[in-house]
């Protein structure tokens, strides 16, 4: 169980995660975004490119070995980062400097160079980029301890968890008015698109492959993506000011909600980290002008439309705001780069709805359906 | 310029009194007494009465303090100074107000009832409201102004964060985690070439400490060390494992077994079960009642003769919002097996 995790691991969060952030810096030309912030993008997005394309395979080629589905998507990650491999360098420089100046800052004795008194020196102390990694570490700690020890128990998680297991179960996305299961009774009356469900189907896959059970993968998301968003306001707050960034963790994290999310299981960070990444992408798209922004807020606001509905009812004003802000001439510079970004969106997330509206249960255009 | 420093400075001071009072009224107005009965799925909501409804409700983005802290509201007047200069406003800000202001309105129209959807703009607006208020105390004549601002900001988060034991809640769970750190900042005073003596006496505190928790942590009876670990750290995952391994040797040919909002029978188990809501009286497979309108007696006839069920999964969590489904369980039916957490499998008696 604890192999299968790992691999897994290995598999969705790092070669996942490194096959996007190599695409990313592949168009990012005009190095307006750095590379470190693509990372920090990329390093949500293996996971739920994962399920994407799991959503597609069970839905076009269903009912195949498990081996399959596996195999085909690891090695869609493995052929990515091969087209990509002369970034790889880059990237891995990019790593190492991120790691070196975590050791760095971590290393570093009590009391800077210079004439500084005492109270400047507790100040640079205190108001550092190490007291972010301290942070970082402990609920990276935690989210470990957390994941080994304590089943999925949260209503919610159970029920996007149960569906993934029907669809293991069934190895078939279909369309019909009621998602019901035959064998357990097991009745789906979420609204949402299946990027979550189908993590714990990942999960139960990997374990199939190597006849294990278990679902440390799963119980991991919550707390990847809990590191990923206090992560990202730190990142883009530090750039002001170390104090200001340290100041939103702070605020962030001493609510009942992040003690909520620090406990217990559940959808909210997934979703949240890709409505925010999108967000964050689209001021950036709109003020740089430039394709790797674009192309980034394109699959972030199709994972925040295939992690849940809130996603792609957002996804239209997303498009507003950036036909409306971006430069250029309407024609030619403006809808285009919207086209391409409307693309992505559908093909990334927002396709599920469409096809649920026309030949599947409504979606929200019609009351529930029951059997 | 010192002049309008020192206006700046009065300024400021009026606005930190008249943003700590709006606090102060929102925690005064939510914390008011309901009148009359109280409706147990709205209290679970936190918007039982009107003024919860309206501040933790349709305007939880903004005043639910518990769950989101008390800094949200200040997006408000954030947003207004922006709108008001609106002709100085960059692509990017402009891009911001459009998706932040549609989310806002969705959020307070479709998610009023559940915090979680009210959860979506967090990792948003807090770095809006920091990043906005920096900038306008960037300015020369509020440049002073700026350490003092983020100072007000951490006192106001941490008295709500103290106000709910949020932070007390935080240390105790992660109390023995914590500790181990006090290592490495021995470590780090210890290598200070700047502050020699201090650094040495600061490590040797750290490590005074460390060691004082340790002996704690050992010299406590085992039993209590286990019940410690079991009330306040993530060991605590109560689960009903009994009653799970129970569900899988049912024979379903026979009868199915209703679950009262518990999912986890479909995830942990192969049972084939009936999803009833009990917190709605609402049955999944009817798309309707089963207590309304029905005596206890009836409830079990019901379930047994149009549903097919003969068993039922509850836990006393669940059975607290509905007193008819709680009469049906002690008068008609057989508890099977009791298990932790007040998860109970039960056996209708017909």
């Amino acid at each position: 169980m604890v192999l299968t995790f790992i691999i897994n691991a290995i598999v969705t969060y790092g070669l996942g995660g490194l096959a996007l952030w190599l695409c990313l810096m592949r168009w990012n030309k005009t190095q307006k975004v750095s590379n470190t912030e693509l990372l920090l993008y990329a390093a949500g997005m293996g996971p739920a490119a994962a399920t994407l394309l799991l959503y597609y395979l069970l839905w076009l080629l269903p009912g195949q070995a498990d081996v399959f589905y596996v195999g085909s998507i690891s090695f869609l990650f493995v052929a990515l980062i091969a087209w990509n491999k002369k970034l790889l360098g880059t990237a891995f420089a990019n790593v190492r400097g991120v790691l070196k100046h975590m050791g760095r800052s971590l290393n570093e004795p009590f009391g800077s160079e210079g004439e500084h008194g005492l109270i400047e020196d507790v100040k640079r102390f205190v108001f550092s980029d190490r007291t972010f990694f301290l942070f970082f570490i402990l609920l990276a700690v935690w989210s470990i301890g957390l994941t080994i020890a304590k089943p999925l128990n949260s209503h919610d998680m159970l029920i996007y968890a149960s569906q993934g297991k029907v669809f293991y179960q069934d190895k078939l996305i279909s369309y019909g008015p009621v998602r019901w299961d035959e064998a357990s009774n097991y009745l789906y009356i979420g609204l949402h698109a299946f990027s979550f469900p189908l993590q714990t189907t990942w999960d139960l896959l990997w374990n199939g492959v190597f006849g294990t059970k278990g679902d440390w993968y799963t119980r991991s998301l919550n707390f990847h993506y809990l590191l990923l968003l206090f992560s990202m306001a730190y990142y883009h707050l530090r750039k002001v000011d170390v104090r200001l960034a340290l100041l939103a963790v702070f605020v962030l994290v001493f609510t009942k909600i992040s003690l909520d999310k620090i406990m217990y299981y559940s959808l909210d960070t997934y979703r949240l980290f890709f409505f925010t990444a999108m967000v964050f992408l689209l001021l950036k798209a709109v003020k740089h002008n430039d394709w790797s922004s674009t192309i980034g807020m394109g699959i972030m606001g199709g994972f925040a439309a295939g992690a849940h509905s809130f996603g792609v009812i957002v996804l239209p004003i997303v498009g507003f705001a950036f036909l409306v802000c971006l430069p250029g001439h309407l024609i030619k510079d403006r809808l285009p780069k919207v086209g391409v970004v409307a693309l992505l969106f559908l093909l990334t997330g927002a396709l599920h709805y469409i096809i649920d509206i026309l030949w599947g249960t409504g979606w929200i255009f019609q009351d529930i359906k029951f059997i | 310029m010192e002049s309008t420093k020192r206006r700046n400075s009065i300024l400021f001071v009026l606005g930190s009194v008249v943003a700590t009072c709006v606090i102060f009224l929102v925690y005064y107005l939510v914390e008011l007494e309901p009148k009359g009965a109280v409706d147990a799925a709205k209290a679970y909501r936190d918007v039982e009465t009107f003024g919860k409804l309206w501040l933790n409700g349709y305007g939880g983005h903004f005043f639910h303090f518990l769950y989101f802290g008390n800094l949200n509201w200040l997006a408000i007047p954030v947003v207004l100074v922006m709108l008001a200069n609106f002709k100085k406003l960059s692509r990017e800000a402009w891009a911001f107000l459009i998706v932040y202001g549609a989310c806002v309105l969705i959020v307070m129209v479709h998610g009023y009832f559940t915090y979680r959807y009210k959860y979506t703009l967090s990792f948003l607006v807090i770095p809006f409201i920091l990043y906005a208020g920096y900038q306008f105390f960037s300015r020369e004549s509020l440049k002073h102004l700026r350490g003092w601002f983020m100072l007000v900001l951490l006192a106001l988060a941490a008295y709500n964060a103290w106000k709910y034991k949020i932070i007390f809640n935080i240390l105790i769970y992660t109390s023995f985690l914590v500790m181990p750190f006090l290592l490495y900042f021995a470590y780090v005073f210890f290598r200070s070439k700047k502050y020699p003596k201090l650094g040495k006496v600061v490590a040797l505190g750290c490590i005074a400490m460390f060691s004082l928790w340790g002996v704690k942590q050992l010299l406590k009876p085992s039993d209590k060390v286990a019940d410690t670990f079991n009330k306040r750290t993530f060991f605590n995952h109560r689960m009903p494992w009994q009653v799970f391994s129970a569900l899988d040797t049912i024979d379903y040919s026979k009868g199915m077994v209703l679950t009262n909002n518990s999912p986890g029978v479909y995830y942990f188990t192969n049972t084939k079960a009936v999803y009833y809501k009990g917190v709605m009286d609402w049955c999944y497979a009817t798309n309707d009642s089963i207590t309304g309108g029905r005596t206890p007696a009836e409830v079990a006839d019901y379930l047994k003769d149009s549903l097919n069920i003969n068993y039922v999964v509850s836990s006393a969590f669940q059975d607290s919002f509905n007193a008819t489904f709680t009469a049906f369980l002690v008068k008609e039916c057989d508890r099977v097996i009791e298990d932790d957490p007040a998860f109970s499998l039960y056996r209708i008696r017909r």
